[in-house]
This record gives C-alpha cells, structure tokens and sequence, in this order.
C-alpha cells in the first residue's frame, strides 16, 4: 500500500516524485502554482502547437500567432494565482489564447476601417466572396490549389463569432459544451453558429474539388 | 418542414448529435431533396478537409523567447512595486499612449462630469427634513424654511428680524420635556433643552443656528443685541435628584448643577 493516498499528495511532500509525464493538465498547473516551472515547461510543450494552430486559423499569420501564443503563455504565468482548481485547464487557456486573438482581429479590423488604402467594399463582404475562379489564370490557379490555402482564406473571410466556433469545433475538435464554456455561450447557440459557419464555409468553398 | 428548417440540422447530423426523431425526419427528407443532399454531402466534406487541415509547427526560437520572457517575468514579480504606485505608474504611461484627441477630450471631460457630480452631490441639501413631533412622537417630514446660512452662502445681515419665541424658552433641564414652537413661517416643532455659555455673546448681528436633540433645524433670524440677553440667560437650578430627560424623552441628562447640557449656537 502506498504512503501516500494520491500522487499530488505524495508530490506536494516529495516533488521529485511527482511525474510530469503523467500527470494532468490540473495537477501540473498546481504544481506550477508552487512554484515548479518544469511543470509548466510541460504545460507549454503540451498547449503551444495546438494554440498556435488555432491562432493561426483564426488570426491567419504565423508571426502574429507566435506571438499571441507566447503571450498567452506569459499570462497563463502571471495569473497562476487567479485559477481555480474547479475549471478545465484547457478551457482556462483556450479561453486566455481566444480572447487574445479576437482583440487582436478587432484591432486589426478597425485598423482596417481606418486605413484609407482598404476598399471598403472588401471589408465588409462576407456574404458575397468567392475564391478565385480555377479557369481564369492557370499559373495562379496551379500556386494556389492548395486546398489548405483555400480553407485558410475562406476561413478568414467568416465574421469571427463563425470563425471561432468552427476553429475550436472542426480544427480543435472541441465539444459543444467545452466551446460553450470557453466562449462563455449557451450549447444551442454554440450549435446553431457551428451549422451557419459550416454552411457559409461550403458556400465558400463550393468549387473546389476536396477530394481530389 | 421545409429545406431552410432541415438546413438547421444538417450540423448535428453530420456530427450524429440528432434526436431520433430528428435525424428519421431529416432522412426522410433528403431521400425526396437532390439539393439538401448535395449541401449534407458537401459539409460532410468540407468538414472532412477542415480536420485533415495540416499542423502549423512553431519556429525554433519559440521555446527560447518565451524562456527568456518568463524569466522575465519573475524578475519582475520578485522586484514588483506595490499596488498605487505601480497602478499610478501605468495610468501615467497610459495617458501617455492616449496619443488620440478623441481619447483626451473623452477623458477630460468624462473626469469633469464626474468631479462636477461629486460637487453637487455633496453641497446638495434637501429643505426638506425629518422632525419628530413631541407631542405624537412621530417623524413627520417638514420644509425648513431655505436661508442663506443653510446653503453655505454670507450671513444675510439684511434678513429681516423675527421674534425669537423660541429663546423665551428657558433653556434649563426640566423633567418634563420642554417644547417652543418655532416662528409661524416654519412647521417645525423646536426642542429646547438647555443652552451653554451663559457668557456675554458679542452684540452683533448675525444668523444663529440652533442644533437641538431633534433633527438639525437652523436659519433662525435674530437679532443678539435684542434677544441675546433674554436668552442667554442662566439656567435656573434644578434639583438634582429629580431624574431629568431630554426633550424627546430618550436618555437622563446630567441635572444643570453638574454640567450644562451643550447646544451649539454658532454665528
């Protein structure tokens, strides 16, 4: 019989013999939060791919989501004390990292308004845009038949309520539930926004051939 | 049903979170609907190539930089200031960053209206007041009549005199409480009790404000030259075994032979 009753106990006791492999998202962080940083190196090397792929869906350039990741990360550090122990981990970073990323499109979407060299008419249409026709240039056509390149755009052109849903959704591969407590929404409304991003996205993307 | 009702469910078929009921209607729908079959087929796909989206991988330095910012980070936290001056420091370097006008004129005037309110607020008095009557005990609300000693303003030396019926109260400890009736421009119902400093006040005119037991009433008129010396008058003695009350009959006061009960007369 073990001395002691769970790992985290044993671990708080003795911290060597705590392992950071196996242990969970919450139990590292509290680790962390006595002041473990290999724990929260773990944190980072379990958390910074998905985050960075989920900024950059969103966001959409890879500078500005490594940066929104670190510092995302910095603030997960600086706020250590304000977690509580009863939420997801995962639900608390995510939902760090998206507001960081949404302020970052609001910010760039007024930078964008104001900018006199934007058309507005670009700016504001979502509804209407369509990639680019295959037949029209076939050396433009060939560079960028990447279907990735194309969902990233198409992505991009959703308002970002829709972006962020179909991230977490059908990138992240989240549940409903979990995106409703990141986006702090109600499951029918996470569900309904899913569907009409999902709709736009194919309208979007209705002449491209996937499975090819 | 129609299409644009099933298109609301096409999401939870695709990802089987349908009641059965649900995905039997729906079913049953796109077998006789080529169009709401091509958009389920279609967001089947399209949600299909959005998780078989590639993995951005992070640039080598990452793991780099954000050692060197947590370290940082805790350097900061070991040598961190305490809170206003820091919170100081940070309004300060924001207002700095505040470089738009519209930012500093919402500012300015957002701290304006609010030092504005707070100086209203503050030197607002109401004329209207609570007063207990003796007689019924009750707390009746009563105007006081609005002097420009209640607002703060100069002694009005030009306000005309009244009677001071009020003064020929003898301000002594009675056992039985002691009431005037204020002048007839005014309902409220005064309580005399007893008056301090039976020195000789300077022959002057002036406002003189009366604080009793009773809610705060002031703004009387008088003339201290004429009224002073009826009312500053010694009180007379009372016999000190007889437990006495204030007017409102609340708590014993101290019998006039030991010590004078104050009531604040001030110009």
């Amino acid at each position: 019989m073990s001395r002691y009753h769970t790992y985290e106990a044993a671990a708080a006791i003795q911290p060597d013999v705590f392992d950071h492999l196996t242990a969970t998202d919450e139990s590292l962080f509290s680790q962390v939060q006595r002041g473990d940083m290999h724990a929260f190196e773990m944190l980072v090397s379990r958390y910074k791919t998905r985050l960075y792929n989920c900024i950059f869906r969103l966001v959409g350039s890879m500078e500005m989501s490594e940066d929104l990741v670190q510092e995302t990360f910095l603030r997960v550090y600086r706020n250590r004390d304000n977690y509580q122990a009863t939420s997801n981990f995962s639900t608390w970073i995510y939902t760090i990292a998206l507001n960081l990323a949404r302020s970052e499109l609001r910010k760039r979407r007024r930078r964008q308004f104001f900018s006199l060299n934007a058309s507005p008419v670009e700016d504001c249409n979502t509804e209407g845009f369509d990639l680019p026709d295959p037949t029209a240039n076939p050396a433009e056509f060939l560079e960028q038949t990447k279907l990735g390149w194309a969902i990233q755009t198409a992505i991009e052109q959703l308002p970002i309520k829709y972006r962020t849903v179909i991230v977490l959704r059908d990138i992240e591969e989240m549940s409903y539930e979990q995106i409703g407590e990141i986006l702090d929404c109600p499951t029918g409304t996470i569900k309904s926004r899913v569907n009409r991003a999902r709709l736009r996205l194919q309208e979007m993307l209705r002449h491209w051939q996937y499975d090819a | 049903m129609n299409c644009t009702y099933f298109e609301k469910l096409f999401s939870g078929y695709i990802d089987g979170d349908l009641e059965q009921e649900a995905r039997d209607a729906l079913r049953f729908h796109l077998h006789g609907c080529t169009r709401c079959s091509t958009r389920v087929s279609d967001m089947e796909r399209t949600v299909r190539a959005l998780k078989g989206l590639p993995v951005a991988g992070l640039s080598s330095q990452f793991d780099q930089v954000l050692r060197s910012s947590l370290q940082e980070e805790r350097t900061r936290e070991i040598y961190r200031k305490p809170f206003w001056p820091e919170l100081m420091e940070n309004a300060v370097e924001w207002l700095g960053f505040a470089r738009r006008r519209s930012v500093q004129y919402a500012f300015a005037a957002g701290f304006v209206l609010v030092v504005g309110l707070l100086g209203g607020i503050s030197s607002y008095k109401s004329p209207v007041e609570t007063v207990r009557v003796v007689e019924t005990g009750l707390y009746v609300p009563a105007f006081v009549e609005p002097s420009p000693a209640m607002w703060g303003l100069a002694v009005p030396i030009s306000v005309p005199l009244r009677p001071a019926p009020v003064m020929k109260v003898s301000p002594v400890l009675h056992t039985q409480p002691q009431t005037a009736v204020s002048p007839s421009s005014s309902p409220v119902m005064l309580t005399m009790v007893s008056v301090s400093s039976p020195q000789p006040m300077p022959r002057s005119r002036g406002i003189l404000t009366i604080q009793t037991l009773e809610p705060k009433i002031s703004g009387f008129a008088v003339d201290v030259s004429t009224a002073g010396s009826e009312f500053f008058t010694q009180p007379e003695e009372t016999d000190p075994s007889v437990n006495t009350f204030d007017a409102t009959g609340r708590r014993p006061l101290p019998s006039a032979s030991s010590k004078k009960r104050v009531t604040r007369v001030s110009f």
